[in-house]
């Protein structure tokens, strides 16, 4: 047998997957019925149609026609604690038990906000819903402070579903004037902010940008950033929404540079729904509602008792920083292990990330900004991404994967070796 | 052609025509019956393909021999160039071929000193019977016939002749089936730094070697010694890296007492200590001949030569009409296999392949040090691209592990599940890569090597063996 083409290979690979899955497929037509594409939340579609889960525990979830998977792709690094995580659970009840949401400010906030700012070194921390929301008023909050309008993200950056900037801007982004920064170069963008200097708000990026691809900024152009951004006024925001479960302290931490703002989510509210923005205090004190001039910042949900309460028994008994330095040492490994692999076939893939969090892009060159991926054949990412789930393992179809804490290393022995019954069958579309 | 080794080939088949027919050398036959063989269908650079697709890191370079990496398009070519234009000539008596001759005229130029002769042969344990069978007429020729002895060290190996098996001496290779040439071969002791006696300098125990030597001497009397053959360092005998200054004395008790000293550098030359000959560039030593063949030819075909000096040639072809240097082989001088080795040796110069083996390997020797710390590891040795890793049951005493763990080959199959070929041998496991061998590949040896000691260390405390 050879393999004629990538075409024909991923059109064999999606009959399988099809064949396989009579219900999730049923269900998917019912779901089309009701939301676009059967859909509401874009990156969760995948070819030929996505998986439905039924169950999860621990680090398996099970599809509706009852194939397991060990899930690698952990929520997109929100879901860092497994599906079934006691502790979590036992929070969550207790939570409930107490009373939800009481439309008053309660202790479990006050706790909250007392372990985040310490753990991420903020002087004063808002509540939000969503990391997009973190963003947004993180940027609103800059722009207030220094009374400029323009803002400016990287090309190929990401910061919500109103802030996403691959190939230019999202028509449903919010409608901010942007200069876009370049990722990594550090000449072309200090001259950027020299140019718009008097009219630039904030310079937002993520240190290591996870959906855009596990990229990380290298040191020089963080350093040039805080340099330029201090020097003019500017303020400069870390998303750190994925980041910060990189180091106990964060990116910011790991690269010893701190931003003047940083936004929270995903994985700090102990996998409920969660956001948050903070930093400096003369930034964050413009919320402060006890003067009369005071930013509102509303949110219904901001301060729900789920949330604060087993965030806050996620990040002190759970995450705590030696877990989050045993994770990412094992995410580490698996990285290596996986470029070795890649090395040992030869083959155009290579593994990128840091930590816990690991990208599989199907090239080989050196990946420094977003550009350097744009071209890379997204029929490959298919590819794997459902090969993979033949094997039992589900990442995301971008190669995305954010170790969770009940991953283990054999669960990483695991998918290396189904990545390499990947390669040594699918070697001729690979070389 | 290449990368289609999982659809190629019927990998099951292979595995069965092998183990139904073949006869391996050094075949363990328990083992074998049970696992068979591993059925190796492609290589390039570095690295080698099993028939179901699976790939593996050649921490081995085949057998120490494929210096140049796997699949080199030009030394293909070339072979087919030569096989078409002149496959084979008679080489006997005063017929020759053009590879052959040029061949000659290279390694004259590489090799050290006054070594501007060759005698070809077809195996490294060929060179090893040509060698001692030209020492003899040598020393014969010169007037003392009854210098036959020839001496040799513990743990060395030179083939696999019964000739070869005589004048090697490794433990395993002692089988009580096998009965070797009596009377020819006297053995010192190996100059195994690591298990010298406790207590002695290295120093020391490199004046024990020699007085040892010197003792034999008088023993033997110098006039019935032909020659001192030796590994400059003893490759599959331990890779061992002699103690400083040894080979140095032991060349000039040789050339006192008139007793040959014979290089098998069938292993150390072309490349991988970083020179294309060890005995001068590494050890200070110029023999009287250099044995070469594995890397000669990158293993691209069987090759193998005996360069030896204008003294030497001189002493054998001294005029006398009737004598004839009877010795020779059908594939001596082939043409073919001199235009690879020529191809060969091409290549090791353009790409500096020398200068790689040196920078790499230093590189090596630096990362494989980290083992050093594991609980089972004794010793690390070796120089350069020429490695190996000795494990023991206890660091201090230096005591091995018991047989029955067969500790270097349940690490080698650790290490193979994980894609890197190393080779078990004994308490040992050894490692002569390519030289072409990268930083990063070095990186990938190193840190799949830890990764099986530390598993193997784990059962063997689960076994309750340490």
């Amino acid at each position: 047998m050879t393999m004629a083409n990538i075409d024909a290979t991923l059109d064999a690979a999606k009959a399988t997957f099809t064949a396989k899955r009579p219900k999730t497929h049923a269900m998917h037509e019912r779901a089309a019925a009701v939301m676009p594409g059967g859909n509401t939340r874009t990156v969760l579609f995948t070819v030929p149609f996505p998986l439905r889960v039924e169950k999860g525990e621990g680090a398996t979830i099970t599809d509706v026609d009852g194939h397991s998977y060990l899930d690698l792709l952990g929520e997109y690094s929100a879901g860092i604690y497994g599906h079934s995580h006691p502790r979590i659970i036992a929070a969550a009840k207790a939570a409930l038990d107490n009373g939800l949401n009481f439309g008053a400010h309660h202790e479990g906030e006050v706790k909250l906000a007392e372990v985040v700012t310490k753990r991420f070194n903020m002087d004063l921390v808002r509540f939000t819903n969503s990391g997009t929301e973190a963003n947004m008023m993180a940027l609103a909050a800059a722009r207030c402070f220094t009374g400029r309008s323009k803002i400016m993200p990287m090309e190929g950056g990401y910061h919500g579903g109103t802030l996403y900037f691959s190939h230019g801007a999202s028509p449903v982004n919010a409608p901010f004037d942007c200069v876009m920064g370049h990722f990594n170069d550090v000449e072309a963008t200090r001259k950027l902010i020299a140019a718009n200097a008097d009219e630039l708000a904030a310079v937002i990026l993520e240190p290591m940008l996870g959906g855009g691809g596990g990229i990380s900024a290298s040191p020089a152009f963080i350093a040039m950033l805080r340099e330029e951004t201090a020097k003019r006024g500017i303020v400069l925001i870390f998303d750190e929404v994925m980041t910060s479960r990189l180091h106990p302290g964060g990116l910011s931490a790991k690269l010893g540079i701190e931003p003047d703002l940083k936004t929270l989510g995903k994985y700090v509210g102990g996998g409920m729904s969660f956001g948050a923005f903070g930093g400096k205090h003369a930034i964050m004190a413009l919320f402060d509602p006890t003067n009369p001039d005071a930013l509102p910042h509303a949110g219904t949900f901001n301060n729900n008792t789920l949330t604060m309460n087993v965030g806050h028994v996620a990040m002190t008994e759970i995450y705590t920083p030696e877990a989050c330095a045993a994770l990412n040492a094992r995410g580490d490994r698996l990285r290596d292990t996986l470029n070795d692999l890649f090395m040992r076939y030869q083959v155009k893939m290579k593994a990128m990330g840091q930590g816990s969090m690991v990208v599989i892009h199907p090239t080989a060159g050196e990946i420094n900004s977003p550009h350097d991926i744009e071209n890379t054949d997204k029929r490959l990412r298919q590819l794997l991404f459902l090969d993979l789930l033949e094997q039992g393992i589900y990442i995301a179809e971008r190669g995305f994967m954010a170790l969770s804490l009940v991953v283990t290393d054999a669960d990483c022995d695991r998918l290396v070796k189904a990545v390499e019954d990947y390669i040594t069958r699918r070697r001729e579309l690979l070389v | 052609m290449l990368h289609q080794a999982g659809n190629r080939f019927n990998a099951q088949e292979l595995w069965q025509q092998d183990r139904d027919h073949v006869l391996h050398p050094y075949q363990h036959f328990d083992s074998f019956k049970k696992e068979g063989s591993l059925v190796l269908v492609e290589g390039d650079g570095c690295y080698v393909t099993d028939a179901t697709g699976r790939r593996y890191l050649d921490g081995i370079g085949g057998m120490w021999c494929v210096n140049a990496g796997y699949g080199r398009k030009e030394i293909a070519e070339t072979m087919a160039e030569q096989a078409l234009q002149l496959c084979y000539s008679n080489f006997f008596v005063d017929v020759t071929n053009a590879p052959a001759a040029r061949l000659a005229a290279k390694l004259a130029e590489l090799a050290p000193g006054t070594l501007n002769h060759v005698a070809y042969a077809t195996s490294g344990s060929c060179a090893v019977d040509t060698a001692i069978r030209m020492a003899h007429f040598y020393q014969s020729r010169r007037g003392q016939p009854t210098r036959r002895y020839v001496i040799s060290r513990k743990n060395s190996y030179h083939g696999s002749t019964y000739l070869g098996m005589t004048v090697g001496m490794r433990d395993g290779d002692q089988s009580e089936h096998f009965k070797y040439i009596p009377d020819l071969v006297h053995h010192l002791s190996a100059p195994y730094p690591y298990r010298r006696p406790e207590d002695m300098s290295l120093e020391a125990f490199s004046d024990f070697l020699v007085a040892e030597f010197e003792a034999k001497i008088a023993e033997l009397g110098a006039e019935n010694i032909a020659c001192f053959i030796a590994e400059p360092a003893q490759a599959s005998g331990g890779v061992t890296i002699p103690p400083p200054n040894y080979l140095p004395r032991m060349r000039e008790l040789c050339t006192r007492h008139g007793i040959l000293f014979i290089a098998d550098e069938i292993v150390t030359a072309f490349g991988r200590l970083g020179h294309f000959f060890a005995s001068e560039a590494e050890f200070g030593v110029i023999p009287d001949m250099i044995l070469c063949a594995k890397g000669l030819t990158s293993g691209y075909i069987p090759l193998s030569a005996v360069i030896f000096s204008d003294a030497v040639h001189e002493g054998i072809s001294a005029a006398d009409p009737d004598v004839w240097f009877t010795h020779g082989y059908t594939y001596s001088g082939h043409p073919v296999a001199c235009a690879v080795a020529l191809k060969n040796i091409e290549i090791i110069e353009r790409e500096d392949l020398c200068g790689n083996a040196a920078r790499v390997g230093d590189y090596l020797e630096k990362r494989l040090g980290e083992l050093r710390d594991f609980d089972i590891v004794g010793d690390v040795r070796g120089r350069r691209l020429m490695m190996c890793v000795e494990y023991v049951k206890d660091k201090k005493t230096r005591a091995r592990l018991p047989d029955s763990c067969n500790i270097s080959k349940r690490i080698s199959n650790a290490c193979e599940a994980d894609g890197l070929l190393v080779r078990p041998i004994g308490h040992l496991d050894v490692l002569s890569p390519p030289l072409t061998i990268t930083k990063e590949q070095v990186d990938f040896v190193v840190d799949t090597l830890k990764r099986a000691i530390l598993k193997a260390t784990a059962e063997l405390k689960a076994e309750g063996v340490i």
